[in-house]
């Protein structure tokens, strides 16, 4: 007896049947390096430019995780399947943890110079004086 | 119609001419756990639960750093002293530029496991040892940079019980680092495997779904990166 495993030899692979490909592989780091490059460069703005930077910055990290799970881990080209049990973790693990991060309230501005912060200890006022009694 | 019926009766039966005590039962039995309803295979099914059910552990944790980067806290180092002000955070100590250069290694490593795989499904053994090797080679140059890390801010006096600030810190950057060494393990495991000549053609699989694993590493990485140490 013999598996379909065993009677597949090398010489019945053709190189389109191969999941991932090489040419293609080059280019999806050439990106991530580039990308990685510019993330790192937006560290050196000026500190005025924050929001932009953000912004930047998130884009390009979810640009990069899209790159690396869609060619390098070839969720693209697999089975649909496969894709969504991996995007439902993702999408499970954001709901929950902006949940989370909402109820701890971090998305509230504390009034201090630096978002999220713990807020200022407020002075303790004094006393009430009493007048004085004749 | 009738001798459409007998023709595939007689089919079926034909499958059963092999006499009963020659058939191997065990090597059937090796084939037909790769027979799935769904065509995925059952070890490539599980590394992806796996890999979703990863993203709430890491999402956890990721959390956990943003509630508290920016806590305050009064800063010691290894003997007690106070070196640091309320305000003094560990995200102020960042070498970014050292860390850049660790996610570019990742980012490499997770391009040469791709050529591993490549190769594994080439049945190329010879460039299947090379990738495996760098990428073990690549990634134990990424947790010896953040060992480095790690030390530099120990002697900084930012311990891993210095506030929750550096907790959150320590803990996501090393389960994380914990995680790359685990791959590390496996890729030795696989290239020792490959040497020995047990990792043959038809068990390629296992060479792409380590390489998953590895991938996932790369990714949360990429996550980690950007909001740790890149947004202020």
């Amino acid at each position: 007896m013999t598996t379909i495993a065993e009677t597949e030899t090398p010489a019945d692979v053709h190189p389109e049947d191969l999941h991932h490909d090489t040419g293609r592989s080059w280019q999806v780091a050439a990106a991530l390096f580039v990308l990685t490059g510019l993330e790192v460069s937006t560290y050196f703005w000026p500190h005025g430019w924050h929001r932009v930077t953000h912004v930047t910055l998130i884009v390009m990290m979810v640009l990069k995780f899209a790159a690396v799970a869609a060619f390098f881990m070839h969720l693209k080209f697999d089975h649909t399947m496969l894709r969504r049990l991996f995007v439902f973790g993702i999408i499970l693990a954001m709901v929950v943890f902006l949940g989370v991060l909402s109820a701890m309230t971090f998305w509230v501005n504390s009034g201090t110079t630096d978002f999220n912060n713990a807020p200022h200890e407020r002075p303790i006022p004094p006393p009430p004086t009493r007048a004085p009694t004749s | 119609m009738a001798d459409t019926a007998d023709t595939a009766l007689t089919a079926n039966v034909g499958a059963f001419d092999e006499p009963f005590h020659q058939i191997d039962f065990a090597h059937e039995g090796v084939a037909a756990g790769h027979q799935t309803s769904t065509g995925i295979s059952n070890e490539k099914l599980g590394m992806w639960t796996f890999l979703g059910s990863e993203c709430l552990l890491f999402g956890a944790l990721i959390s956990t750093y943003l509630l508290y980067k920016n806590r305050p806290g009064t800063i010691t180092n290894v003997a007690g002293e106070v070196v640091g002000q309320v305000h003094d955070r560990i995200s102020e100590h960042f070498d970014i530029l050292f860390t850049s250069a660790s996610s570019f290694v990742l980012l490499a490593s997770s391009l040469t496991m791709v050529f591993a795989v490549v190769a594994a499904q080439r049945n190329d053994a010879p460039r299947l040892r090379l990738w495996l090797g760098t990428t073990a080679g690549l990634g134990a140059v990424f947790i010896g940079g953040q060992v480095y890390e790690f030390t530099a801010f120990v002697r900084e006096g930012f311990g891993f019980t210095t506030n929750v600030s550096t907790s959150a810190f320590f803990t996501l950057t090393g389960f994380h680092g914990v995680h790359v060494t685990i791959g590390i393990l496996m890729l030795l495991v696989l290239l020792a495997l490959s040497l020995k000549g047990r990792l043959p053609f038809t068990k390629s699989e296992s060479v792409e779904i380590i390489g998953l694993y590895w991938h996932f590493v790369d990714v949360v990485w990429i996550v980690i990166f950007t909001i740790v140490y890149l947004i202020k």
